[in-house]
């Protein structure tokens, strides 16, 4: 399947898409590295989601679908993406004028993130989510990245799609 | 004047944020506490420290361009528990060779404080964290060639006796020279946190190792990691996950 969900609310699955509800059977990262130097390309934790890295940035389109907190995702997606550095190398390169980790895969997604309940966010929040959401996209080797805000804390399929 | 350190890496020991924060409290003058955070049950303890401490220092490590997970869940669980009067700081590294790529992380507790009414005082941002924490294996080989090294001379082999103690030279300059930006970068901070006044946001990296050569290393670092840790030679590194 060439496009990868991961949301923090309960959506119905569309078809042909791989979708992660992140605030269930997650593992936290223990940053050891293992799915660098042990076990490369996968979470050396086998709970059904060793591969989130190669579905972060070996798909053709992302979409994030979150909560605001502090200016980030929220934790049950921040827990997801803890995940995802088996989806990069070790090695460094620059891009962007940065350093940032090597690519492992081919693919350049298209990241489409949309952070819901936003009605009572200030516009610093707002603006620093922007920018997490985008330096979290580079990393992962994105052709594009666009965020959108939605005011609602209710968040529906027309309103990602 | 008392200080709370929250360490909040999820490495049970050897850690860069622990590096990081017994280098910092060194520097701190006052009653200094330091609190490895390992879950909720650690709620209890931290808020107990905090409510005769001045000042309250998060350390933490820097995941995907932000805070992990665990990071932001006691966040919102503090949220609404501490102390208005705090002075807060933090202490961010990353394996970046740019310490300015903790920046959103170092915002993102800014935040935090304007939610809870605590008080903002800046932080640091550091890059090159595993190569912070690898160098610091420099002062036991040191230590060791040192010894070897007046054994040799004691048992009159005076080349390798000599050899032994420049490499012991070597490694304890160069474990000193890449890691002065940390230190004084840590002291800078440090006095700051002593005087619960507002530092801003600061970063830095590795001395004298220009960015080409943290690449250099860093991938020999990893290469060499993979094969004598885990028996992963380097071609294996480049695998791609096979979906089944």
């Amino acid at each position: 399947m060439n496009e990868y969900w991961i949301t923090d609310i309960t959506l119905d699955k569309p078809q042909n898409v791989d979708m992660v509800y992140a605030p269930k059977g997650v593992a936290r990262c223990t940053g050891c590295f293992g799915c660098w130097l042990k076990t490369p390309s996968e979470c050396v934790m086998h709970d059904g989601k060793q591969g989130i890295g190669e579905m972060l940035t070996n798909r053709e389109t992302v979409r994030i679908i979150s909560k605001i907190t502090y200016g980030g995702f929220s934790a049950p997606v921040k827990r997801v993406l803890d995940r995802s550095i088996s989806g990069v190398l070790p090695f460094f390169s620059k891009r962007h004028g940065r350093m940032h980790h090597a690519v492992r895969y081919d693919t350049k997604p298209t990241f489409y993130i949309t952070f819901y309940d936003c009605s009572e966010l200030s516009e610093e929040e707002k603006e620093l989510a922007k920018r997490a959401a985008t330096a979290m996209a580079i990393n992962m080797n994105c052709k594009e990245c666009t965020v959108n805000f939605i005011d609602k804390n209710i968040c529906t399929l027309e309103d990602i799609i | 004047m008392k200080t709370v350190f929250i360490n909040l890496t999820p490495k049970k020991r050897n850690s860069m944020s622990g590096y990081l924060l017994r280098t910092t409290e060194l520097f701190t003058k006052g009653e200094c506490v330091t609190i490895n955070y390992r879950g909720g049950a650690d709620d209890k303890k931290i808020l107990s420290e905090l409510e005769n401490a001045q000042n309250l220092v998060f350390v933490t490590p820097l995941y995907v361009d932000g805070l992990p997970s665990h990071v932001l869940e006691l966040l919102q669980r503090l949220e609404n528990l501490v102390p208005k009067e705090l002075n807060v700081y933090t202490l961010c590294n990353c394996g970046f060779y740019e310490g300015e790529q903790c920046e959103l992380a170092l915002n993102m507790f800014k935040i935090w404080c304007k939610h809870s009414g605590t008080n903002f005082c800046g932080g640091l941002g550091l890059g090159a964290g595993e190569m912070h924490r690898v160098l610091r294996w420099n002062i036991p080989i040191s230590a060791i060639s040192a010894v070897l090294g007046g054994l040799s001379l004691a048992f009159h082999f005076h080349t390798l006796g000599i050899s032994l103690l420049w490499n012991a030279f070597g490694f304890i300059f160069f474990w000193f020279i890449f890691s002065l930006n940390m230190f004084l970068s840590a002291r800078k901070i440090a006095k700051s946190i002593t005087k619960s006044k507002n530092h801003g946001l600061c970063y830095s990296t590795v001395s004298f190792c220009p960015s080409w050569l943290f690449t250099f290393l860093a991938s020999g670092y990893w290469i060499l990691r993979a094969f004598f840790f885990h028996g992963i030679p380097f071609w294996k590194i480049f695998k791609r996950y096979n979906l089944k």
